[in-house]
């Protein structure tokens, strides 16, 4: 039984969702081996031959794999298959982008964003935008995984020493080609998918203060903006920002939550924030009862203050 | 031993007002105990009406009272940051020819006699308060201008917060198991988070009220109903300025209000479905309902014809057979007072009722006697039943 | 020029669900049940592709329950101008997963020959993102997933589509499958006229033998529990105790 992982890189570069991918798949079978699709990618090959516990790297290099395809890379994984018990890709856009192709290829059911192995054949998801955990068993030959890389710790970078074997890369499908790609958008993240959110509440007391408080510390943060039910009635921000039951529900890595009470209704599109800062200077605000971080304060004192520190 | 001078059973709208006026009239030690957190079960699905309209009488006095509060609610908790959302743009409800239309003209004339300002409107003037409505039909239009709607969450939360500031303790996410008596009296409740001790227990439990049934064996004739309420976006704008209208002409009563840009919020205020079980989580809406619904409100607002479905949602109203609630001290008990069978229209009456029952409570005289509220009379046969049928409008 | 646009009924966004006391689901027995708000995206992409005038129809299909009907109404009632129901048993124990899902719809792919599929990027109750990446691949199609635009010229698509970090362009020919992430377009209301009219609407139902599919479920749930709760949170004195703690504990900025 072994498992591969399919890397994420940049061709020069391993990214960091593959050391923890690697992790996970150490405890699905005990060989794991990783498969490099890249052009020109000898670096980021070489790069995964020294990972902690990986005993192999594939390394298929041609013009198809320059792009990250779907339909090239499922290819490229499918005519190694066989060998594998689990093949496991990072939850990252380009992981589910792709694993859904090879398991159907495989005619076999895939796991998405599993967060625990419980053995080699069961592992736990999340479900209902993790307001519950499932714990599924495969009833497959092989297991196509994609892991959700904040479950499980990364495997060091340096300390393997793995071989490295080079194979022909797949032909070009001809079925799709890139065109061109726009990376570090200048614009801000989406809010329903931004890593950070600041969001405002009925207390920024106007549209103007509503902008203005709140959009420096947004551009420092790198954040979306989103806002309460009650400043989105009193005009103070546009509805599409709205965060909470009848509007968007987020799960960003940190939600900082300016003079908003914390009514049930934008609680619920929150609640799954990692971390939860609320800043508002009325201490009874229900809040503070999900906030891992929270400063009674006035906001427009507390965050123009933030903003100034570097 | 935690023991209190009074203890209230559930924080929303009513239980939050009762907490606030048990310390306003001086109670030093009150514990008020949530299942969940402070207005989350039916308060934070009201449609928030404010109106002094009743064509039971007895309403009016609490509207009234409850109403002056709503309108400088700031002040009266003594909490600048205190807000109620108030929208006032008055209430407006008309009748064709038919059976409302004698009970309408004496609830209006019954409003009047109490001082609170009503006017009589021709359909002219009604079509300038709510010009993207027609009233061809209106055999009578009558409006209140001290009237409007406001938030029930943000009012609960209101009531709360200036609680606390006078010494209330609020404890969330506890359950009542049980209520504790002795010989008759109330002694304490048992709850999932220990016991607690007081000689005065206050239940505001809406649709759980049916607990009190379960503890004590006194009859508690309430069960929980849902109700369907829409958004419906239109090629014109109901207003912030516009009306909240009551449509007694329509088949299902309704009543709309303005929901924001060119949104109305309207429900029905007939009967709704009976759950089996108390539960405020959302029910399915099937497409045929909002049709129907959708012809209703075109019939009055011809542009609505071609509205959006903007969103919806279901509420729960606790439902007493005559569509009014059960108030004050309960016979056979002592001790015990309760607060419950508002049947959809309690926001309304919410700061008004908890001045009553903190009054019962601490044996002071109400403000407005709770006589005919009392649960003997649906064995009696005086019930507050309104003269529009079935429906909070009562 | 067809579009198929697959549609789920799931457990409506706004409710909590609640997991069953002996630990075997999610209960959805009184929930209320919505259209999965992604597929109201691909339904709305698929009717201004053809309002303006690239596609002559727009097929909706569901795979599910008869209960489906409801879900395929609400896609009539926003534009789609037939549905097809593909019933499967109202089993407790029988769960329709995005393998049998796509199989059936590559059998119906094979029946309509849609020049695209457009499919919601996930389902907000398994939040599995599989099904429609299946489909291309057992259609041998061309895919775009998390698209958020689309433009279609001579027999090609090209697709503007949300990666880490950024966006990038894919072109493809047609046929292909599409799967529509939020930022593709902002669905509209459904009319009142409109529910009236969907209702007039062909709606065909055919089972998966009809299609010669096994839609046998390959994933068992052993069982489903709550996630842990939160911690409970502590009150800093200042911004810059804020700050020291969300960079050194919590390692978020």
């Amino acid at each position: 039984m072994a498992s591969l992982v399919i890397a994420e890189h940049n061709h020069a570069f391993i990214l960091g969702a593959t050391l923890h991918t690697v992790t996970a798949a150490a405890q699905c079978a005990g060989d794991v081996h990783i498969l490099v699709a890249g052009h020109n990618a000898g670096p980021a090959a070489a790069a995964a031959s020294h990972i902690a516990g990986v005993i192999k790297v594939i390394h298929a290099d041609g013009e198809s794999l320059a792009h990250g395809l779907a339909e090239n890379v499922a290819q490229q994984v499918l005519a190694l298959a066989g060998n594998y018990s689990h093949i496991l890709f990072a939850a990252t856009p380009s992981g589910k982008n792709i694993a859904p192709r090879v398991a159907a290829s495989l005619d076999v059911a895939q796991c998405s964003d599993i967060t625990k192995v419980v053995s080699a054949d069961t592992f736990e998801r999340p479900i209902y935008a993790g307001s519950a955990i499932a714990t599924v068993q495969s009833s497959d030959a092989t297991r196509v995984l994609t892991v959700r890389t904040t479950a499980f710790g990364a495997a060091a970078s340096l300390g393997g020493a793995a071989a490295v074997e080079t194979v022909a890369a797949v032909a070009e499908s001809g079925l799709c080609s890139w065109v061109t790609s726009e990376i570090a958008k200048s614009t801000r993240p989406d809010l329903t998918a931004a890593k950070t959110i600041v969001s405002g509440g009925r207390a920024l007391g106007s549209a103007e203060h509503f902008d203005a408080v709140l959009t420096p510390l947004a551009d420092k943060l790198g954040a979306a903006i989103g806002a309460s039910r009650a400043a989105v009635d009193a005009g103070y921000a546009a509805n599409d920002l709205q965060v909470g039951q009848t509007g968007k529900i987020v799960a960003p890595e940190l939600y900082v939550a300016c003079g908003i009470s914390g009514a049930i209704q934008h609680l619920a599109g929150m609640k799954d924030a990692k971390v939860i800062v609320a800043i508002n200077k009325d201490a009874e605000a229900p809040i503070f009862s999900v906030a891992d971080y929270g400063l009674v304060e006035d906001l427009f004192v507390a965050v123009p203050l933030w903003v100034q520190t570097a | 031993m935690q023991s209190y001078d009074a203890i209230v059973i559930g924080a929303g709208v009513i239980g939050s007002s009762v907490a606030y006026h048990l310390a306003r009239f001086g109670a030093k030690n009150v514990l008020v105990l949530d299942r969940s957190q402070i207005g989350s079960g039916t308060s934070t699905q009201s449609s928030g009406i404010l109106r002094t309209h009743y064509s039971v009488i007895e309403n009016v006095e609490l509207a009234r009272q409850s109403w002056s509060v709503f309108t400088d609610f700031a002040a009266y908790l003594g909490d600048e940051e205190a807000s109620a959302g108030l929208v006032k743009c008055g209430y407006l409800i008309c009748a064709p020819e038919g059976a409302k239309l004698d009970p309408l003209r004496q609830a209006l004339e019954g409003q009047r006699a109490k001082g609170i300002r009503v006017d009589f409107l021709d359909r002219g003037a009604a079509r300038e308060l709510l010009p993207i409505a027609h009233f061809d039909d209106a055999a009578l239009i009558g409006y209140e201008p001290e009237a409007g709607f406001a938030d029930a969450y943000l009012v609960a939360t209101g009531f709360a917060r200036a609680a606390r500031r006078n010494g209330v303790k609020i404890m969330e996410g506890v359950n009542v198991e049980k209520l504790l008596t002795d010989k008759g009296r109330v002694v304490g409740v048992q709850t999932t988070q220990g016991t607690f001790h007081s000689d005065t227990v206050i239940s505001t439990q809406n649709i759980w009220a049916g607990d009190i049934e379960r503890w004590t064996g006194i009859p508690t004739p309430v069960k929980a109903e849902r109700h369907t309420v829409l958004a419906l976006e239109g090629p014109e704008a109901y207003t912030f300025k516009m009306p909240v209208f009551k449509d007694l002409g329509s088949p299902g009563m309704l009543y709309c209000r303005s929901y924001g840009g060119k949104q109305m919020l309207v429900s029905e205020g007939t009967v709704g479905e009976t759950l089996a079980v108390p539960d405020n989580e959302q029910g399915d809406i099937p497409m045929d309902y909002v049709a129907e619904i959708g012809e209703q409100v075109a019939e009055r607002f011809a542009s609505f014809g071609e509205a959006g479905l903007a969103s919806s949602w279901t509420g729960v109203y606790d439902v007493t057979p005559d569509w009014n609630p059960v108030l004050g001290s309960v016979n056979g008990m002592q001790g015990l007072v309760v607060g419950y069978g508002f049947s959809g229209h309690g926001f309304k009456l919410s700061p008004g009722v908890g001045r009553v029952l903190a009054q019962e409570a601490l044996g002071m005289a109400t403000d407005v006697s709770l006589a005919p509220y009392a649960l003997e009379r649906f064995s009696t046969g005086q019930l507050l039943t309104g003269k529009y049928g079935l429906g909070a409008v009562s | 020029m067809k579009i198929l646009v697959p549609v789920k009924r799931v457990v409506d966004y706004n409710v909590k669900v609640r997991v069953l006391a002996d630990a075997s689901g999610v209960d959805t027995k009184n929930v209320k049940m919505s259209m999965n708000p992604f597929d109201e995206i691909a339904i709305e992409e698929a009717v201004r592709l053809k309002e303006q005038g690239l596609a002559t129809e727009v097929i909706a299909v569901s795979c599910g329950t008869s209960q489906c009907q409801e879900t395929l109404r609400t896609a009539l009632a926003l534009g789609a101008d037939r549905a097809i129901l593909v019933e499967t048993p109202a089993d407790a124990d029988f769960e329709l997963q995005p393998l049998a899902v796509a199989k059936l719809l590559n059998a119906l792919v094979a029946r309509e020959k849609p020049a695209l599929v457009i499919l919601g990027k996930q389902a907000i109750d398994d939040d599995a993102n599989q099904t429609g990446q299946m489909l291309a691949a057992l259609a041998n199609m061309p895919q775009a997933t998390c698209a958020s635009k689309v433009e279609l010229a001579d027999g090609q698509a090209r697709v503007t589509r949300e990666v880490d970090g950024g966006q990038e362009v894919l072109s493809m020919r047609l046929p292909a499958v599409l799967t529509a992430d939020l930022r593709l377009n902002e669905p509209r209301y459904v009319t009142l006229p409109n529910i009236m009219k969907a209702k007039k609407k062909p709606l065909e139902t055919i089972k998966p033998e009809d299609l010669g599919v096994d839609v046998m479920p390959r994933l068992k749930t052993l069982k489903v529990v709550e996630p842990a709760g939160r911690k409970a949170g502590v009150k800093v004195a200042d911004v810059a105790a804020l700050l020291d703690k969300l960079k050194n504990e919590a390692k978020v900025i």
